[in-house]
């Protein structure tokens, strides 16, 4: 008896509160509209919320411009999403069924997409009037194959910078820019060393993918999946090229040229080694990031600190990186419950006109750029805080030209960027199927733990046909017989 | 008086050592935090003297218009908080420890199952939404306004006290209630001391559930603006809005003492708590009433 | 007849109820609803429309990965580690902070014991990457004073775990005495007059008065920590692995972090927190009963 008072006293208020406690699951399908008829879109985007000035300001510049050039009479509604990891905040929203009619993805819209809650973008980028003609090589591709995200900015990898000085300063310099073999590179980061330039030559934090932009290509390691004599793929981590590049970087590791405590290096210090003059080398995102290595390294070490752009090393193959084309890893959605589908993507094509792109790029007049005679001036409030939310084709067509004294991005930054576009190939990867994501996650996990030991030198680099082996046996078997179905 | 004693003195050495470990690299951090920011790469790991001197680092965060203001937002947070788990997990563990009553047995088998499930991020969320609590500090005091483990630990104090006193207090008619708040409540100050310490410390540093329910940046807690820094690698929001802050100014800071600075000043408000529960760690506290 | 006595009993004792009532309450709603609404581990979450119900899915895909043993080897080796050597710390300190006098020095001693707490994780891996830096690190400068090797105990298979322990004891030594420094200012100080008068050393005092005073709390705080078992301090782990040592850190927590939880896979991750808590639940009332069985002592 007493046990069925103790139950009921908790089930009652139970059963009671629980039949309060379902999501929210009406979606209303009809168009919120303003008391003076503006159309209302949402849009949820990283770093803006109403409680931002720099945002409201923005999309109340943006509302304006609509009306000017479109006659669209909208009124936006910033989403304010909770600060911190934006991925994992903005699914707690979607998840607790409120989605907005515009959304900035950075991860996990997969699973929003498999639910069927992201529009298909092809028809209207087919009728569109500027985007269709402004997307890169590597958007049309990306939209093939996972039409629910748009990015049209410049493909972001890693490229090499190292100060310009140090590089007039160093002998083997010469022949590495005219031949950036891996042998060049390393009698370059030797010198560098030898000179008491820095301590180190490169610096990487935490694991090698820094350094892969600059040797992968070299070593053979191409793309994803690499065809070997018989026309079949075998995945790049567990091939002979990579081999060879392991045991390449073993011997940097070895000789003091690669920072000894990279496994445990923290990202602020990575950069403040830089900085200090411990690591020679850095790799770092292409435009705003070298952008800021640039800034930074020239206010601690002077003017003639300014970055140069080092080439990816050269052998079997060249290029920083082949670039994935199964989908866009972040970009902006339109939701297929909105009501204003139509609207909202009229808002994405504004923005690739002259005019919008005026605003989303440049910022405000008077403000970020001023207009002398009949080019655009930007300001030093343009450099030190305005960023482009939406697109950033690779020929910038606007109204009025940009003065050649104030270049949208400083010249090693411009350079960082140029250097991916030139060097653009598509990459062969596939999405890893759902069911072997797990078993993924191990095998990434093997080959980590195994590339980590054999740089440090805890075991020797024959140790990689085990690697290999163990690959195999954890699920690498399945895999590779499904990119051998799927790579055509 | 009391005779020089060997042991004694061991002990007061061990405890030097162990101090001293903890201390060294916390000084460590207040060292880099006002080490001149040129001159940063000199400071070692075990040096607990700043090189050069300068409150830049402070400075800057102090210049933050949301410092002062998340400053206020966490110590409201912390003491309402703090004093709602105090009154909720008292009067919950003395009927649970002092009393019998139908059901009890049930009722505490449930509170360790709470302890040990944790529910996943969207339940607690959507019930966040469904209680219309999202971006309010109702849902940041709230969601864990009893913790179950220091409710044990708190019913372990309260089970201590002799019963002979509850007795004559109960012989002289006193209820339920009364016995509570005269007796209980009084006998267990240092207990509740600890658990005021314990649970103030946990709403000062709490930050993952803060940044889930509060969006608004007018509600963030201390925590949130400072680790938005240190943890996330965002540099534009702890900078933004400060006065005069050019890419060259920027460029002249080091960030590693920037972050010791964040972290010394999320600190030491903390340190301020400490007199005030000291004082109920010292000798006397339970004279009058513990003899039985 | 005992229904109506259990009736009678209910309406004598009405305050109990009510003072009990706010507790009960605020549990159904924040803590019992979650809790049922767990049942998303047998479930696939869908944003419109009711949730699919998939049975054992999440399950099987999670027990049935080859990495899921590892994690669990690893998670149970770390924890036990952890009660083994970093439980009975807090005691001792406890114990020896007892015996220090009341003046600026035990000041001292509390204050700063209990300041790593305060400190975040990232912060606290940061502090000790660079004391076990191999070049310059602290705790390599002091063996290389002995002649010994330098060791870079971050990226060392073997060392790691130890890490693991001895970072936690520094975070933790100082601030888990409280609760035990609390218990042992309520023991009556006339029991240590009476053991001084009858001769009894400071060690003895500690050994015959303090310590088994102490007794129950320290029961009551390691069956509690029971329940925290499969857990092994996500945070900490989080912030100090690195590729070396991957295979022998990686906890379950951080194994569900990334593959459900970067994901947005929230069934999967409820499925994984079913499952852990069932194995707390197990340790605890099964350690209770049993102690509450052998030693009368349990945590209620």
């Amino acid at each position: 008896m007493k046990k069925v008072w103790g139950f009921m006293l908790f089930g009652l208020l139970a059963v009671f509160l629980v039949a309060c406690s379902d999501k929210g699951e009406e979606v209303i399908a009809e168009p919120e509209v303003t008391e003076d008829g503006k159309t209302v879109i949402t849009i949820a985007y990283k770093d803006d919320g109403p409680s931002s000035e720099a945002s409201v300001k923005y999309y109340d510049a943006l509302e304006v411009a609509l009306k000017e050039h479109r006659d669209l009479d909208v009124e936006f509604n910033i989403v304010e999403i909770a600060q911190g990891d934006y991925a994992e905040k903005l699914n707690l929203l979607l998840y607790s069924g409120e989605i907005p009619d515009i959304i900035y993805f950075q991860g996990s819209d997969e699973q929003i997409a498999s639910q069927g809650l992201l529009e298909d973008l092809t028809p209207y980028i087919e009728g569109s009037e500027y985007l269709k003609d402004i997307l890169y090589e590597h958007n049309v591709t990306r939209l093939e194959n996972y039409p629910y995200l748009l990015w049209v900015k410049p493909i972001n990898h890693k490229v090499p910078v190292v100060r310009t000085d140090y590089l007039e300063q160093i002998s083997t310099s010469e022949s590495l820019l005219a031949d950036p073999s891996p042998e060049n590179y390393k009698a370059f980061f030797q010198e560098m060393v030898d000179k008491g330039l820095s301590d180190y030559g490169v610096t990487v934090a935490g694991d090698i993918a820094e350094l892969d932009f600059i040797f992968n290509m070299a070593f053979g390691v191409t793309s994803t999946w690499l065809e070997d004599d018989n026309g079949s793929y075998v995945y790049k981590k567990v091939s002979e090229a990579e081999k060879a590049k392991l045991a390449y970087y073993a011997e940097l590791y070895a000789a003091g040229l690669l920072d000894n405590q990279y496994l445990t290096k923290q990202w602020d210090v990575k950069e403040d080694d830089f900085y200090n003059n411990k690591a020679g080398v850095i790799v770092g995102t292409n435009g705003k990031v070298i952008d800021l290595y640039n800034t930074r390294t020239v206010a601690v070490n002077g003017e003639g600190a300014e970055l140069t752009v080092l080439p990816s090393a050269s052998g079997v193959s060249s290029g920083y990186a082949a670039t994935s084309v199964t989908k866009e890893p972040r970009g902006l959605a339109i939701s297929s419950q909105s009501a204003n589908k139509i609207i909202a993507f009229e808002i994405l094509d504004f923005l690739a006109s002259p005019e919008g792109m005026k605003l989303d790029l440049l910022g405000y007049e008077g403000e970020q750029y001023t207009i002398e005679g009949d080019e655009v001036v930007l300001t030093e409030k343009f450099y030190s805080e305005w960023f482009s939310r939406f697109w950033e084709p690779q020929d910038v067509k606007l109204d009025t030209p940009i003065s050649s004294e104030t270049p949208l991005l400083s010249p090693p930054g411009q350079a960082s960027t140029n250097a991916i576009v030139d060097t653009y190939v598509a990459d062969n990867d596939f999405t890893i199927p759902e069911e072997y994501i797990s078993q993924w996650d191990a095998m990434e996990n093997l080959y980590k733990e195994y590339a980590a030991d054999i740089i440090t030198g805890k075991i020797s680099i024959d140790e990689f046909d085990t690697f290999v082996e163990e690959w195999y046996a954890a699920g690498g078997e399945g895999i590779t017989k499904l990119a051998n179905e799927t790579i055509k | 008086m009391r005779q020089f004693s060997m042991t004694k003195t061991i002990i007061q050495f061990i405890l030097f050592l162990f101090t001293l470990a903890v201390l060294i690299p916390l000084l460590n951090i207040l060292a880099l935090s006002l080490s001149d920011p040129a001159r940063v790469s000199e400071l070692s790991g075990l040096g607990v003297l700043p090189k050069g001197f300068s409150l830049i680092n402070y400075e800057i965060i102090m210049s933050n218009p949301f410092i002062l203001k998340s400053i206020f937002n966490s110590v409201f947070i912390t003491i309402v908080g703090t004093l709602l788990n105090l009154f909720l997990t008292a009067i919950t563990a003395y009927v649970l420890a002092r009393t019998e009553f139908v059901g009890k047995r049930i009722v505490l088998v449930v509170l360790i199952a709470i302890m040990v499930f944790e529910p996943s991020m969207i339940t607690e969320y959507l019930l966040m939404k469904d209680l219309h609590l999202l971006n309010s500090y109702a849902a940041v005091i709230l969601y864990k306004a009893i913790n179950v483990y220091y409710l044990f630990i708190l019913m372990r104090f309260f089970q201590e006290v002799p019963t002979s006193i509850l007795e004559a207090a109960k012989i002289d008619g006193a209820g339920h209630f009364r016995i509570f708040t005269r007796i209980m409540l009084p006998l267990s100050k240092p207990a509740l001391a600890t658990l005021a310490l314990f649970y103030g410390v946990y709403h000062w540093n709490e930050y993952f559930r803060a940044t889930i329910y509060l969006s608004d940046p007018n509600k963030w807690p201390l925590q949130v603006v400072l680790r938005q820094f240190v943890v996330t690698q965002d540099n534009t929001t702890l900078l933004k809005g400060v006065e005069g802050m050019t890419p060259e100014l920027l460029a002249t800071l080091d960030f590693g003492s920037l972050q010791s600075a964040t972290i010394v000043v999320a600190v030491i408000p903390m340190l301020l708590l400490y007199p005030l529960i000291l004082k109920y760690f010292t000798k006397g506290t339970m004279d009058g009433g513990v003899k039985e | 007849m005992r229904k109506i006595s259990s009736l009678k009993r209910i309406r004598k004792d009405w305050i109990l109820y009510l003072m009990l009532l706010p507790g009960m309450l605020y549990f159904v709603i924040f803590h019992i609803i979650p809790i049922v609404n767990m049942k998303l581990a047998f479930q696939d979450y869908r944003i419109i429309g009711e949730n699919v119900w998939v049975g054992m899915k999440h399950f099987e895909q999670l027990f049935s990965s080859p990495a899921f043993k590892d994690v669990l080897m690893n998670t149970v080796i770390i924890s036990t580690m952890k009660i083994i050597f970093i439980f009975p710390i807090p005691i001792l300190v406890s114990l020896l902070v007892n015996e220090l006098r009341f003046g600026p020095y035990r000041k001292y001693v509390q204050s700063v014991s209990y300041l790593p707490h305060f400190l975040s994780w990232v912060v606290i891996a940061g502090i000790w990457i660079t004391l076990l830096n191999p070049v310059n690190g602290g705790v390599n400068v002091i063996r290389d004073f002995f002649q010994l090797p330098s060791l870079d105990y971050m990226t060392s298979k073997e060392h790691i775990r130890w890490v693991l322990v001895y970072s936690e004891m520094w975070r933790s030594a100082g601030w888990d005495s409280i609760l035990y420094l609390a218990a042992i200012l309520k023991i009556n100080p006339s029991l240590y007059e009476a053991a001084r008068i009858d001769g009894a050393s400071t060690l003895q005092q500690m050994r015959y008065i303090t310590l088994p005073a102490l007794m129950s709390t320290v029961v009551t705080l390691f069956i509690l920590n029971l329940g925290f078992f499969m857990s092994a301090g996500f945070d900490q782990v989080f912030n100090l692995m690195n590729d070396s040592v991957l295979s022998v850190i990686d906890i379950l927590d951080t194994y569900v972090y990334r593959i459900g939880i970067l994901n947005g896979q929230y069934s999967y991750a409820t499925a994984a927190g079913l499952f852990k808590g069932v194995i707390g639940l197990v340790l605890i009332l099964g350690t209770h009963f049993l102690s509450k069985r052998l030693t009368g002592k349990g945590v209620w």
